[in-house]
């Protein structure tokens, strides 16, 4: 195991019969201190791997290695925090929950109102959890994976069922907690959010790991395109400003691979040359974009 | 360990459906031990003779305080505890906490331990909830119609608390293993409840016509359980009394099916997927 890899799977695989394999020969690393993003389609193997990871579900064949325990072994899981699914007592209340789970991993009950706290869930601890709403059910299942202080964090859909205010702050309580030396491995939804909060991401379809990349890395370099006449002699501009490989010529427009904050030097060029300018404007890739041409998945993620 | 028992316990103390568990448990047997006998020997119906109206009597009075709880425990005693073991287990797959508490510090087999050792503490307190009030009642009775007051020799005491314990114990853990098998409550107590009220009455009732059917009762649970509890109850016995084993041989069976839930619940926890 490398020293820097919080996880690291070989050849993981779960097989359900014959016909059904929910993993198949993952591969996987994620590096101590980043906001890993998990992503793929529906029934893609995403929470099975994850489950296989917390010792949960048993792999067919392949391992594992969490924190350099086998997963589910006690030493790795007193690290780990994990949100799965806010499975808690219904009739308990929410402060209730968390000391019963503080008692399991044999932290003191200051560290549950520290986590009320950073989830904002003071004021209806005390309420029954059968009682609480989607997004407050999805908070206190966070509390409980903050309760270790956790170095390695486990997400599967932090923000489902919350609404816009809540998804932002929960983005923003994701990218602190992420902060220093903690891993967080995010699953979502949101390609939106893992493009925003995460380092580096992980593509699954099928079972199989299609890509593990940064994010930066595969939304390409940036780029802008322009729109200007006549079209040869915009080229032969743009060539001489950024250099003739960087400039690629599609459906009457120009793909100039440079930083975005080079827009208005070109476009002065451009018209100082005689040329009518009728775009310019950044391009990027953005991760939904990478995510279907990989998958080539047009329906919702999850 | 201790950690993961207090957790279970927590949970536990806090849960409603115990306790009214343990309610009902202790009005019926209070009900059907005392107050319903009491008011039967005060006004007898026709036809009741002298010896019925006695032995009427001797159950209700300190003398038979142990035969006359411990009588309820092989059958009523066992429904409730299969219910109690299995909503203890059941329940973790019913609500999928058992995956919340599987991904914290202890490893499996410390967090059943955990679960099995807070419903120890429940099945002490059935057996208390039943045997303590008994023996206010049967007192109070004695008072009332002047009888002696003449308790159990400590060491009967002791062999009944053991003896009761031991079956209720059985029956709890029974249905936890049935929890843990069905992955939930509902399938677990039926199932529970049909072999204690159905299966066994069946095979006992045919027993006596079919001595194959009466080879294999003696190893069954309920009519061990019934034989253990018989030998504190006499001759006459509420329902689920057996005299078919004696009670060593009960005392043997009932351990080892005991074990025998335990060994099994223990081995599909720790190796089952928690999906």
């Amino acid at each position: 195991m490398a020293s820097s890899a919080v996880i690291e799977t070989y050849d993981l695989t779960k097989r359900y019969d014959a016909s059904i394999v929910a993993v198949d020969h993952l591969n996987l690393t994620v590096r101590r201190g980043e906001i890993f993003g998990f992503l793929g389609p529906n029934g893609a193997g995403k929470t099975t791997t994850l489950r296989m990871l917390l010792g949960l579900i048993r792999p067919t064949s392949g391992t594992a290695r969490v924190l350099g325990c086998p997963p589910g072994a006690p030493a790795g899981l007193a690290r780990v925090g994990a949100l799965l699914e806010s499975a808690f007592y219904p009739y308990l209340s929410g402060r209730e929950n968390l000391r019963v789970l503080a008692r399991y991993d044999g932290v003191p009950y200051d560290r549950v109102e520290q986590a009320l706290d950073l989830v904002r869930m003071r004021e209806r601890a005390n309420d029954a959890f059968k009682k609480y709403s989607l997004g407050m059910k999805q908070r206190l299942g966070v509390a409980a994976a903050l309760l270790k202080e956790p170095a390695l964090l486990i997400l599967d859909e932090p923000t489902n069922g919350l609404d816009p205010q809540g998804m932002a702050e929960m983005r923003v309580l994701i990218r602190e907690l992420g902060q220093g030396d903690r891993t967080v491995l995010l699953s979502s939804h949101l390609l939106n959010e893992v493009q925003q909060i995460c380092d580096r991401v992980g593509i699954i379809q099928g079972g199989r790991l299609l890509i593990e990349a940064g994010v930066a890395e595969l939304r390409g370099e940036p780029a802008l395109l322009v729109r200007a006449a006549p079209l040869d002699r915009a080229r032969q501009i743009a060539a001489d400003l950024v250099g003739l490989d960087h400039v690629q010529v599609s459906d009457g427009t120009l793909k100039l691979v440079t930083q975005p904050a080079r827009a208005a030097e070109i476009n002065r060029q451009l018209v100082e040359a005689g040329l009518a300018v009728s775009e310019i404007r950044p391009v990027e890739r953005s991760l939904e974009e990478v995510y279907m041409e990989l998958t080539g998945h047009e329906g919702g993620i999850a | 360990m201790w950690a993961s028992f207090v957790a279970g316990l927590m949970k536990l103390v806090r849960r409603p459906a115990m306790w009214v568990l343990v309610g009902i448990w202790f009005a019926l047997a209070i009900l059907f031990g005392y107050i319903i006998p009491y008011i039967v020997y005060n006004d007898p119906p026709k036809g009741m003779t002298v010896t019925e109206r006695i032995t009427l009597l001797l159950t209700m009075l300190p003398s038979g305080w142990l035969g006359n709880a411990l009588g309820g425990f092989p059958l009523f005693g066992g429904a409730f505890l299969v219910i109690a073991g299995a909503l203890v287990t059941g329940s973790e797959y019913g609500w999928n906490t058992v995956a919340t508490i599987l991904i914290q510090r202890p490893g499996r087999l410390k967090v059943l331990a955990g679960m099995l050792l807070a419903l120890g503490v429940f099945v002490v307190i059935f057996e208390l909830a039943v045997l303590g009030p008994d023996a206010l009642a049967s007192y109070i009775v004695a008072r009332r119609l002047d009888a002696p007051i003449v308790w159990p020799s400590a060491m009967q005491i002791l062999r009944g608390l053991g003896a009761g314990l031991l079956i209720l114990a059985v029956w709890a853990v029974a249905g936890a293993f049935l929890g843990i098998v069905f992955q939930g409550t509902a399938l677990s107590i039926g199932l529970g409840l049909v072999y204690l009220f159905v299966i066994a009455t069946l095979i006992s009732g045919f027993s006596g016509q079919l001595s194959l059917l009466k080879s294999i009762d003696k190893y069954l649970p309920r009519a061990n359980a019934g034989g253990l509890a018989g030998s504190f109850t006499g001759a006459s016995g509420s329902p689920g009394i057996s005299h078919l084993v004696d009670a060593t041989h009960a005392t043997v069976m009932l351990f080892v099916y005991g074990i025998a839930f335990l060994v099994l619940a223990a081995y599909i926890f720790r190796t089952r997927d928690v999906e």
